[in-house]
């Protein structure tokens, strides 16, 4: 009988409430890039977790190399050959590299004194090993996420992996990054590892994974070759519908300019001209596209037109008036709405509940206030009306914001930001870190806008969503606006040029 | 069989789900309270007395006596005279913790609302319903400014409130103490013949009188009843209260969703400021009558003990000062048997230290509560 690297008979586990794993069996092989594909709670983490040691499931049982495991916990599946890279990193920014990856693990001499040559040279070694380049004496914190990233997974390494758990590497990645990830993935498997791949980005694991597990609700759906089967065919089995991929718009010519934004200049937090000297104009009936690599701009330029950050140089014009005051209080009585990149960390007030949430900024409107109070009905009403339009589930308004899982989060922050009713909306990653089905709910919701005549903007770093939604695109490449196409005419590959920098249109040809 | 079982064992951890986070709010205290009393006790043992008979008559002296004694407040009254003090300024800190700010300067507030109580207080010679209506006015108002500068402060000049209302207390202090009272609002300055150190005496007519004769409980406790009402509603009814929440749980979220974050922290800190002043003026116009030479009681630091053990809420606050200002008038009993009453402190401050360390206390309980290893982390990804 072959030797599987993992092998799982009847895993079952009950959480209050839900059946997070039902009965899953599956057997990875050795040496195999596994991926495990499925919406936001359906049991991806859990099984991870299970098979980690972290908790123990209800029944059923596992092997590892043939070998049944029992009473797991972290530190025996590390003895076992199993190494976990988490979504979020767990190194310590003030320490090397190479301090990171020992962590736990030190060189000592003398007894006490931690051997740093030894250590460098470790890191060296096993690092050169599968060919994952690292500087061992940098600080951790002075590095990118994608560094940071490899840094985790060689500390998995030097533990003695032989299966790597990867929990949803790619969502804190930029495309680069993800390339290179990839790249890592594929040494590793040369290196005979055995790596378990979670996402619910279905490209993502078509390109990388030799064969593809599909879960739903707690339940195995499917397993799939990579090379037998297609992003279309993993979303049906995933949301158990077809997903609609194109989403149909209504034929519109581009109204009234709305928003017009004149040789703006904005700064970073750090002091410099984040976005240097840009113009565009949005109208009604259409969405514009803002395609770019992360950290060209997008943030500043975002915050600069919604208030939240002041404006340096140039003019932004809402309806043909010049904006003169950068609150966030203004830009909203002026008709603009936005839906923030971090929901968690700006979209929401996390302790708060649901419907405390859905009027966010509106609390002053004299449908939610009576006087200086609260006008808990309409408030109340409120909330259970948007919990059922917007299907954010449970459905329980008075449930607290943090419970909800990042779909239905993005859900509250979006029927709140569209009940506005804003001419304008700005769409800073709406769909970051959403699964397929939230995300063409976001999507929906987009166009609505637009086919009723507002103006949408959407800033994103997936070229294929901008692709999708956009009526027109704008690139932008370190501060400045370097092309302008109408959706029709643009290709990933000359999107792809412009927003690496490697092609730039004259100011004539970005003029429209 | 097997379903039905872990139906009704999937019911009671549905239930501890839901709860878990409400009961801890209220039991963490508790703890902390019980914890307080054991190392105090402990330490009282260390002294060589027995702590038995110290907390038997500890609670004599807070609450016990007979029932004719009960119900003439002659055992509770002073206690509950402490409790209402400490409950305003407990409420001060407990506002300004509710907008994300961290009053340390309830203590200056509480100087400077003491002050103008004692000057307004023997100044003003009308009857009572104007006095005091006056008073509290003008002792909220001029508390309230106090407190609203760390605020402005804070939002202007990006100064941390924990440094500026440290300052402002020794500001409060050193005008007040060794400026005021022994200059310009001195009793030699109106009786030359006095041999008493600070300001003269209030007016019979903005006195706070005892209720009884048996004891000092005096209005002070309605005062306090009636901010704890005050400070609830404004919290949990108002749109006021709502953005000083919202600022405070996640101030990036207030302001990108058009809230005046600026705003909403200077008027809690104004609101804070008030309460403080009004607790300064209750002692001034009921117990001591004047603002004396010396008066640095400390109950502005003990408000933050409150608001940290009452869970920052106006009937959390209101319970843990009610409470430990009933240990306090019971502490006089146990120094019947040579125990100094400062032992009571220990006993707040290591309930205290105990509710700081919540986060500890609540991942202990919630692990009982579900008798598996869990950490927080996992416990998150359990959700998706």
């Amino acid at each position: 009988m072959a030797e599987y690297a993992v092998e799982l008979k009847n895993i079952t586990k009950v959480f209050p409430g839900v059946v997070a794993n039902d009965k899953i069996s599956l057997k990875i092989e050795k040496g195999e890039v596994f991926a495990i594909v499925g919406e936001n709670g359906a049991g991806k983490t859990t099984l991870m977790n299970i098979i980690y040691g972290l908790y123990t499931q209800d029944s059923g049982d596992i092997y590892i190399f043939g070998k049944k495991v029992m009473h797991n916990f972290p530190g025996k599946a590390i003895e076992m050959g199993i190494g976990m890279v988490h979504q979020h990193f767990m190194l310590i920014p003030k320490f090397t590299v190479a301090e990171n990856i020992i962590l736990g693990e030190e060189f000592v001499r003398n007894g006490i004194v931690l051997d740093i040559r030894k250590t460098t040279e470790e890191v060296k070694k096993i690092s050169e090993k599968y060919g994952l380049k690292v500087e061992p004496n940098e600080k951790v914190g002075n590095l990118p996420v994608g560094i940071q990233q490899r840094v985790e997974i060689l500390k998995v390494l030097f533990r003695g992996a032989k299966i790597l758990i990867l929990d949803e590497p790619t969502a804190v990645l930029t495309p680069q990054e993800i390339k290179e990830l990839f790249e890592t993935i594929n040494a590793l498997k040369n290196a005979g590892k055995t790596v378990i791949f979670i996402s619910h980005k279905l490209k993502e694991v078509l390109e990388i994974a030799d064969r593809i597990a599909v879960f739903k609700n707690g339940k195995l759906m499917g397993i799939e070759d990579a090379k037998g089967t297609t992003e279309r065919g993993l979303a049906r089995l995933m949301v158990g519908r077809d997903v609609v991929f194109e989403i149909p718009k209504k034929e519109k010519t581009p109204g009234d300019v709305i928003l017009e934004v004149k040789n703006l200049v904005v700064m970073s937090d750090k002091g410099i001209s984040a976005i240097k000297g840009i113009s565009f104009k949005l109208r009604r009936d259409e969405i514009l596209g803002i395609a770019g690599v992360e950290g060209n701009g997008q943030r500043e330029l975002v915050e600069a037109l919604t208030g939240l950050r002041p404006v340096k140089e140039g003019k932004i014009l809402i309806r043909g008036q010049e904006v003169k005051k950068f609150d966030p209080w203004f830009f909203r009585k002026s008709g603009v709405a936005h839906i923030p990149e971090d929901r968690r960390d700006r979209g929401l007030v996390l302790p708060f509940t649901v419907s405390y949430n859905l009027f966010l900024g509106r609390q002053r409107e004299s449908y939610f206030s009576k006087g200086m109070f609260l006008n808990r009905k309409n408030v109340d009403d409120f909330g259970n009306g948007k919990v059922l339009e917007y299907d954010i589930r449970p459905h329980n308004s008075n449930l607290v914001a943090d419970s909800l899982s990042g779909g239905n989060q993005q859900k509250v922050v979006v029927a709140r930001e569209v009940s506005y009713d804003p001419d304008i909306l700005i769409a800073a990653q709406p769909t970051r870190g959403l699964d397929v089905g939230a995300s063409e709910f976001v999507h929906h919701k987009l166009i609505e806008q637009r086919d009723s005549g507002k103006a949408v903007t959407l800033i994103s770093f997936e070229l294929e969503e901008i692709m999708m939604l956009s009526d027109r695109i704008v690139v932008l490449y370190g501060g400045e606006i370097v092309g302008e196409l109408p959706a029709e005419k643009a290709t990933e590959e000359e999107l792809g040029l412009l927003m690496l920098g490697l092609k730039r249109y004259e100011k004539s040809e970005v003029a429209l | 069989m097997r379903t039905k079982a872990l139906d009704s064992s999937n019911e009671i951890l549905n239930w501890w789900n839901r709860e878990k986070e409400r009961l801890s709010n209220f039991l963490v205290p508790i703890i902390a309270i019980i914890v307080g009393f054991l190392v105090t006790g402990i330490m009282i043992a260390l002294s060589g007395k027995d702590p038995f008979a110290a907390y038997t008559l500890l609670f004599k002296g807070a609450i016990g006596g007979s029932f004719q004694e009960i119900i003439t407040l002659k055992v509770s009254g002073e206690g509950l005279l402490k409790g209402a003090i400490l409950t305003l300024t407990g409420l001060s800190v407990a506002v300004a913790f509710n907008v994300g700010l961290f009053n340390i300067g309830a203590e200056g507030q509480f100087i400077i609302g003491a002050i103008v109580a004692a000057y307004l207080g023997f100044k003003l010679n009308m009857s009572p319903w104007i006095n005091f209506p006056i008073i509290f006015i003008a002792v909220a108002v001029i508390s309230g400014l106090y407190g609203a500068l760390a605020g402005w402060l804070k939002i202007k000049r990006g100064v941390h409130e924990v440094i500026t209302t440290i300052m402002l207390n020794w500001i409060a202090i050193n005008l007040v103490e060794n400026w005021l009272v022994v200059g310009p609002f001195s009793i030699e300055k109106y009786q030359p013949t006095s041999f008493l150190a600070g300001t003269p005496y209030v007016k019979d007519a903005s006195r706070l009188k005892p209720f009884f004769s048996a004891t000092r409980l005096n209005a002070s406790i309605i005062i306090a009843v009636v901010a704890v009402i005050f400070v609830y509603i404004l919290l949990s009814k108002t749109v006021l209260g709502y953005e000083i929440r919202a600022t405070g749980k996640n101030p990036k979220a207030a302001k990108y969703a058009g809230i005046n974050t600026g705003r909403a922290m200077v008027t809690a800190m104004f609101i804070a400021g008030a309460l403080a002043g009004i607790s300064g003026a209750c002692m001034i116009l009921g117990t001591e009558g004047r603002y004396p030479g010396v008066f640095r009681p400390g109950y502005g630091f003990d408000g933050i003990t409150m608001a940290l053990i009452g869970g920052s809420g106006a009937i959390g606050t209101f319970f843990a000062a009610i409470f430990f200002g009933l240990v306090r008038g019971g502490a006089t009993g146990m120094q019947l048997m040579g125990i100094h009453k400062t032992f009571t402190d220990i006993i707040q401050g290591v309930a205290t230290l105990f509710v700081a360390g919540q986060v500890g206390i609540k991942f202990l309980l919630y692990r009982i509560g579900e008798k598996r290893p869990l950490t927080k982390e996992v416990a998150k990804s359990a959700n998706d």
